[in-house]
């Protein structure tokens, strides 16, 4: 079955139908929405086989509490906040989550500028790189440069102070430089 | 208050990267997941639904099975009722008084109490209305008999005033027979 077969409904019909139980509407809102949201939860994970973990639980969530959906915003901005928060309990539940990854040179800087160096790699590059990333360095950095929140909110959500949100953002800025640089020289 | 963001050019390239994404999947699949996502999906929010629905049939079925059973009960034949009227049936009164206090004070033409209390003030009592009569006639309004009906006494002690009172009617206007000779039989 190819999305150019699966009949489009639009955020109203898709709540309701889920609500209804109908399980075409439930089908038709995967579809709709389960490449954006599992290119959300990739960023979170350190591979795809823990993205798809995050996916199924983000998704039974979605069908689950549909009731609590209220149509100020637009359905796919809930559900991204509901991927994004079950990202972040899947890595919470990691033991080394914020664990430190050593000392690297921060200002070691191979690069020329990283807007030439980044503009040249794709999108599945960066996702690459951003799963080699610790997961405390991934989790911040997805939720600042990405994701648009605050160090207090992050700091908030993950249960640690703001100057440890801000040091970990640095050392995965730093990360990412070195390992785009290994790469751009390779 | 929040401090202003930051955003360094590495974090502009990776969100610009992410955000140019077309909405269709790549043609190598990396951002697309294995069908056994939405299998497990299924699974975890099809179970509660299933379970409702089981009970559901259950309880349908048991309805529709006791709906049977009654029109079934309904559309056999009722037996007729006997013809023989009970004996307890037959030295049943017509009526019953309506008022069995023996001590209760003699009614008169007005339906006052004859006796009353020599301060005590008038009061309104509704006089008593002897009890409406067992009748065999159709009350006026109701609809007749048909044509050829058998008619229908209320009670078998009016059927037997009656016929207690033909009999005497007709004892009294026929002539007596004579009396069958003693001996005269041949047993």
């Amino acid at each position: 079955m190819t999305n150019d077969l699966m009949q489009q409904y639009n955020d109203q019909e898709l709540v309701s139908g889920v609500l209804r139980g109908s399980s075409s509407h439930q089908t038709a809102l995967y579809r709709q929405f389960s490449v954006p949201m599992f290119r959300v939860v990739l960023r979170f994970a350190r591979d795809k086989a823990e993205a798809e973990d995050m996916l199924q639980e983000g998704f039974v969530r979605v069908y689950r509490d549909m009731q609590q959906f209220r149509a100020e915003g637009a359905l796919g901005g809930w559900i991204r906040r509901i991927m994004v928060n079950t990202a972040l309990s899947h890595l919470r539940r990691q033991r080394d989550f914020l664990r430190d990854t050593g000392d690297f040179s921060p200002f070691e800087n191979l690069l020329r500028t990283e807007e030439d160096v980044s503009s040249n790699l794709d999108a599945e590059k960066l996702m690459s790189y951003l799963q080699k990333l610790p997961p405390g360095y991934r989790a911040v950095f997805n939720l600042y440069a990405i994701d648009g929140f605050s160090h207090e909110e992050i700091a908030e959500q993950l249960g640690i102070t703001i100057g440890t949100s801000k040091s970990q953002l640095f050392k995965a800025r730093e990360f990412l430089k070195r390992i785009v640089d290994k790469s751009f020289i390779s | 208050m929040a401090e202003p963001k930051e955003l360094h050019p590495l974090d502009e390239q990776f969100r610009k990267s992410f955000d140019e994404l077309s909405s269709a999947p790549s043609a190598n699949g990396w951002d697309t997941p294995s069908a056994k996502v939405w299998e497990h999906v299924q699974e975890n929010i099809k179970t509660p639904r299933q379970t409702w629905s089981k009970w559901a049939l259950v309880v349908l079925g048991l309805a529709v099975a006791i709906l049977g059973l009654w029109a079934y009960f309904q559309s056999l034949p009722k037996p007729e009722p006997a013809a023989q009227p009970t004996p307890e049936l037959q030295e049943q009164p017509a009526t019953q008084p309506l008022n069995n206090n023996v001590d209760a004070a003699p009614v008169d033409q007005n339906g006052t109490s004859a006796q009353k209390p020599a301060g005590s003030k008038p009061t309104k009592t509704t006089p008593l209305k002897p009890p409406p009569a067992t009748v065999a006639e159709p009350l006026p309004g109701s609809s007749k008999p048909l044509p050829g009906a058998k008619k229908v006494f209320p009670n078998n002690t009016e059927r037997n005033k009656r016929q207690d009172g033909e009999d005497n009617t007709s004892d009294e206007n026929a002539p007596s027979k004579p009396l069958p000779k003693k001996g005269g039989g041949s047993y």
